[in-house]
């Protein structure tokens, strides 16, 4: 039965030559490659009598779809200028190509809306190990190009020509952090609880530099955990009193959770992630949870609030099945410096006077965000402004940028 | 630190674990398939009890029973369906179609439920947690303890004591014997499918109230109860289970004492360890050759 | 027929070697991504097809690979003709070393001891920042050939038309040597392998190592290909779809790798439209393809005579791999089990 049989495979004579075989295979690929052969690329791309085509890429699928709200809340802002007339009688065309945070495909994404959809402008880039795998090929096509949420400093700095950000970077909110850290009172023993990816790092570069007392613990939380008892019992054998959290809404959750379950009630200070208050304390098992919480944000207010009321309406028009997250407001701060840098370049636009329109746009409202954008020349780094909410009888509370006794 | 704490918090993690890798190990056993769509079967079972607890409000219990039963109706079918046709296709192959699976459950549950991530009340309320000197036990680590042990004892007696079991015990071991003495091993199989998915789905709803709920909540589970699984021996249900408790005690007190980021791949590096001192793990059998 | 089938060859041939001068960026990105995936599915086809063993270390070694290459041309300025061939013997080395367990190991514990040590890679590539720049990610700048700069993704396509050939041709002599028939010798039955003579232990370290240097190779073109590398490129999605790849286009077939390469490649980009539904397409796709052609598209294409029959490759379902046949590699374990 366990013989080698007369006809085993392994004995069995074949025809040697097959690269048939493997040119059909090749010739697939030719053939797709011939289907979709663009022309040659005309001086300026994307601006015709009537539209301006704007390219957004970010994830619609995989893991980080969540994501998606933020290109949304930007598509939304384009949709309302449209419906406005337009600029200097031209409609925004937007082009959506999925990039799923994975470089691989978001250099597919990019390439894409560069050779095929042609755009003017490029806004997108929700995750910074995508952005940073297409920056030399937007760069070397001069394609002006708008980070849509990616938070790292290493897109936009050093300034390039092309490369602008509204986004509340992780260097500028680090320091925020450390900022307001650094003025609550009696800390003695400061811990900075952080994920081992490229987005916690900016945060905790800025916070290491200035922290005081100086020299802070770094606990790591890898991704996707369940269970947070070894960083939390870790926390309290060093009676830390202030903890810095740089951690994505699921890890925070799951992180309150289980400080609350074993008592741990120093001051946690997190990024703009976790400020959807009231869904945190969901989340985390109750208002106790997150009483000690503040989180520095590049919003101005949470969704749905008084004072981003307009571009909630906005965003709820435009995607009325979509869930409403501060995620949703996240990317229009970058849509409105668009509009803006349009509307300046004038009648006669090209990327040249766009670009230059754009670096002369200083103090204009971002919309929910929480700054005026500022550009120059030598500053593409738009938003610098920060605040600090803190969750007061259930709801988030701007407290500004220093410590302030909760009542 | 308390290292009874850390212990208990450990215990309810593996039983999670176990629960997985039961669901891997009963497939396996039957037909030499290894599932990688179980971590969403966890998916499944986690939504299911979400839609029946949260959205329709019927007690938990019945969450647990209604996604039970749903995620062993889907196992027996897919089996049927999918993986019957191919039985005597490679193994590879197989693993392959659980991988296409995998990517479609993904695909659909972020359809309804992609757009956020959603979260399980606390089935105690605001119950705090239980103090024991200086060990703080939160009761539903408890509750994912107890329903573990339970669900094991009753496959446990199932394989021994019941006529259904014992056909699906002579299948595993000798197929064509099975066919000979009139066993319909078509349906024992499809039977394994709906045991291994219940018990996925059981844990899920078992995870959910600890875990966060999104579509690929299911991978880091899927990991963690196949390294238990081969710890144990994969051949083996008390080995999976013994394996699977190891493994949620042995990281949390690595966390806990050595360093957190070293507590995912602390569970890797000693099963490397395992399996280069004893290759077939635990409580596995080195098969014996005949030629 | 005939005739058409003889002329064929050359003509695509040229025609590829053309194709870089009608394509836009995008089209030949998406090409070159074939190209590198396709060298990558070969070296993993020795060891998961030809070998038959079940192994998930190949996205860390093709890891190792990439980073090998991208560190010593950032760091030490190596030209990139040095780093290559570096990338592939240091994933060699390091694949090498993490088969040793493996040898004696059969199925899932072969499968989790390479997963095991797939994660400590990555492990490794995270937090080791003083060597890997952590998370940060390495960029890769183009090389140059006499002078002559390879970037752009036109220029580079020569590059890794050449290099997927040589690999094709050097994976094709291996597997019709005796080696290729030691492998299948011992995926069918090790015990009667070993008693016509083959050493099972050199044999297996040899395909370990063997495809741990297409991985290696492959990494550092797929570095080249997308210019900044981060550790998550080379986890378990990088690693799904390189046993996708293998599987859809056929196990044990050299050229199954590259129609799998091409699906697996080309399907994602075709599904754009789809926007959010694109993932459960993608997945019912693989599942139908595997259920309707469980010997992927060379094992169907072959059997409907559509492409020419290869060395070792016979369909699958006439192997013994039927348990209740009792022979295969189930086979050979399966009668000590029932013993307990």
């Amino acid at each position: 039965m366990y013989a080698i049989r007369k006809s085993s495979p392994v004995v069995r004579a074949v025809p040697r030559f097959d690269a048939k075989g493997l040119l059909s295979g090749l010739s697939f690929i030719l053939a797709a490659g011939l289907c979709t052969t663009a022309p040659a690329i005309a001086a300026d791309p994307g601006v015709t009598k009537d539209t301006i085509t704007i390219g957004v890429f970010g994830p619609r699928t995989g893991p980080a779809n969540i994501y998606r709200l933020i290109d949304e809340g930007a598509i939304a802002v384009y949709n309302e200028a449209n419906a406005a007339g337009g600029i200097h009688g031209r409609k925004l065309k937007v082009v959506y190509e999925d990039d799923g945070c994975d470089p691989t495909k978001t250099r597919a994404a990019v390439k894409k809306l560069i050779y095929q959809d042609q755009v003017f402008l490029i806004h997108g880039g929700n995750c910074t190990s995508g952005v940073l795998a297409v920056k030399d090929e937007i760069v070397e096509n001069k394609v002006p190009y708008m980070v849509m949420g990616a938070t790292s400093r290493k897109i936009a700095a050093p300034v390039n020509p092309y490369i602008f950000t509204t986004v509340g970077l992780g260097d500028f909110v680090g320091q925020a952090m450390v900022e307001f850290g650094n003025s609550v009172p009696n800390v003695k023993k400061a811990v900075i609880v952080r994920h081992p990816d490229e987005w916690a790092e900016d945060f905790t570069k800025a916070v290491l530099a200035k922290a005081s007392p100086a020299a802070p613990t770094v606990i790591e939380v890898t991704r996707n955990i369940t269970d947070a008892t070894t960083q939390v019992l870790q926390l309290k054998n060093m009676g830390a009193d202030l903890v810095y959290v740089v951690l994505y809404l699921p890890e925070s959750s799951v992180f309150f959770r289980d400080a609350l379950k074993y008592g741990l009630k120093p001051v946690f200070v997190t990024t703009s992630t976790t400020t959807d208050f009231p869904d945190l304390a969901k989340r985390s098992g109750g208002e106790a949870a997150i009483a000690n919480v503040f989180a520095v944000s590049a919003l101005k207010a949470p969704f749905g609030t008084e004072a981003v009321k307009k571009d909630s309406d906005i965003f709820i028009r435009n995607f009325p099945n979509e869930p409403t997250m501060s995620f949703s407001l996240m990317g229009m701060s970058g849509a409105y410096a668009v509009v803006e840098g349009l509307k300046r370049a004038g009648p006669n636009l090209t990327r040249e006077s766009y670009i230059k329109a754009l670096e002369t746009v200083n103090g204009v409202p971002a919309g929910p965000a929480a700054c005026n954008i500022k550009f120059s020349p030598t500053q593409h780094e738009g938003c610098r402004d920060m605040t600090v909410w803190t969750s007061v009888g259930g709801k988030p509370t701007d407290i500004g940028r220093t410590w302030r006794k909760k009542n | 630190m308390d290292t009874l704490t850390l212990v208990v918090a450990g215990l309810a993690n593996g039983s999670l674990y176990a629960l997985v890798a039961l669901g891997l190990v009963l497939i396996y056993k039957t037909q030499d398939v290894v599932n990688f769509a179980h971590g969403e079967v966890l998916m499944i079972g986690a939504f299911i009890g979400y839609t029946v607890f949260q959205i329709l409000g019927w007690p938990y219990p019945v969450a647990l029973i209604v996604a039970v039963i749903a995620c062993g109706a889907m196992g027996a079918l897919i089996e049927r369906a999918a993986f019957r046709p191919l039985a005597e296709q490679h193994h590879i192959t197989l693993a392959m179609l659980t991988l296409g699976l995998s990517f479609t459950l993904k695909g659909a549950a972020r359809l309804p439920f992609g757009a956020d991530i959603y979260t399980f009340p606390p089935i105690f309320g605001d119950t705090s947690s239980i103090v024991i000197g200086t060990a703080v036990i939160a009761p539903q680590n408890l509750v994912i303890i107890g329903v573990a042990v339970l669900l094991s004892l009753a496959l446990f007696v199932f394989f021994k004591a019941a006529t259904l079991g014992k056909q699906m015990r002579a299948t595993q071991q000798n197929l064509m014997g099975a066919k000979l003495v009139g066993i319909n091993t078509g349906r024992i199989h499809s039977g394994m499918w709906a045991l291994a998915w219940a018990t996925g789905g059981a844990a899920g709803v078992l995870a959910a109230p600890v875990a966060l709920l999104y579509p690929d909540m299911g991978t880091d589970f899927l990991l963690k109860g196949f390294a238990a699984a081969v710890l144990g021996g994969f051949d083996s249900v008390p080995g999976a289970i013994v394996g699977a408790l190891l493994i949620g005690v042995i990281e949390i007190l690595f966390g806990g004492y050595v360093s957190t980021a070293f507590q995912h791949v602390s569970a890797f590096c000693i099963i490397i360890v395992v399996l280069f001192i004893r290759p077939h793990g635990l409580f596995g059998h080195k098969p014996t050759h005949r030629v | 027929m005939q005739k058409i089938q003889r002329w064929f060859a050359p003509v695509v041939l040229v025609l590829l070697l053309l194709a870089p001068l009608v394509t836009d960026r995008y089209i030949q990105y998406v090409i070159n991504l074939v190209l590198v995936y396709a060298i990558v599915g070969i070296g993993l086809n020795l060891l998961l097809g030809y070998a038959g063993q079940f192994a998930f270390a190949h996205a860390a070694l093709m890891g190792i690979g990439a980073y090998t290459a991208a560190l010593l041309m950032f760091r030490l300025q190596v030209s990139f003709w040095i780093a290559l061939p570096a990338a592939g013997i240091v994933a060699t080395i390091i694949g090498s070393l993490g088969a040793l367990p493996a040898l004696r190991m059969k199925r899932v514990y072969l499968a989790l001891v390479t997963l095991a040590f797939a994660e400590l890679i990555q492990w490794i590539l995270v937090h080791w920042k003083g060597l890997t720049f952590g998370t940060d990610g390495v960029r890769v700048a183009a090389p140059e050939f006499f002078g002559w700069s390879l970037k752009g993704d036109h220029r580079l396509s020569y590059l890794l038309l050449f290099m997927m050939l040589l690999f094709y041709v050097l994976a094709k002599r291996i597997v019709e040597s005796k080696i290729g028939r030691s492998l299948v010798a011992i995926r069918e039955n090790e015990i009667v392998a070993q008693c016509n003579g083959i050493s099972i232990a050199r044999t297996k370290g040899l395909v370990f190592a063997l495809s741990a240097f297409y991985a290696g190779i492959g990494g550092a073109l797929y570095a080249l290909t997308l210019g900044f590398i981060v550790p998550e490129s080379f986890h378990m999605f990088q690693l799904a779809i390189h046993f996708s790849i293998v599987v859809i286009g056929g196990l044990i077939s050299m050229y199954g790798s590259l129609l799998g390469a091409i699906m697996l490649t080309m399907l994602p980009e075709l599904l754009r439209g789809f926007q959010s539904l694109q993932e459960i397409i993608f997945g019912v796709l693989l599942s139908v393809f595997i259920v309707f052609m469980p010997a992927g598209l060379a094992g169907f294409g072959k059997r409907r005579g559509w492409l020419p029959d290869e060395i070792l490759s016979r369909n699958w379902r006439s192997l013994p791999y039927r348990r209740d046949a009792g022979g295969g590699d189930r086979g050979a374990s399966a009668p000590g089990e029932q013993s307990k």
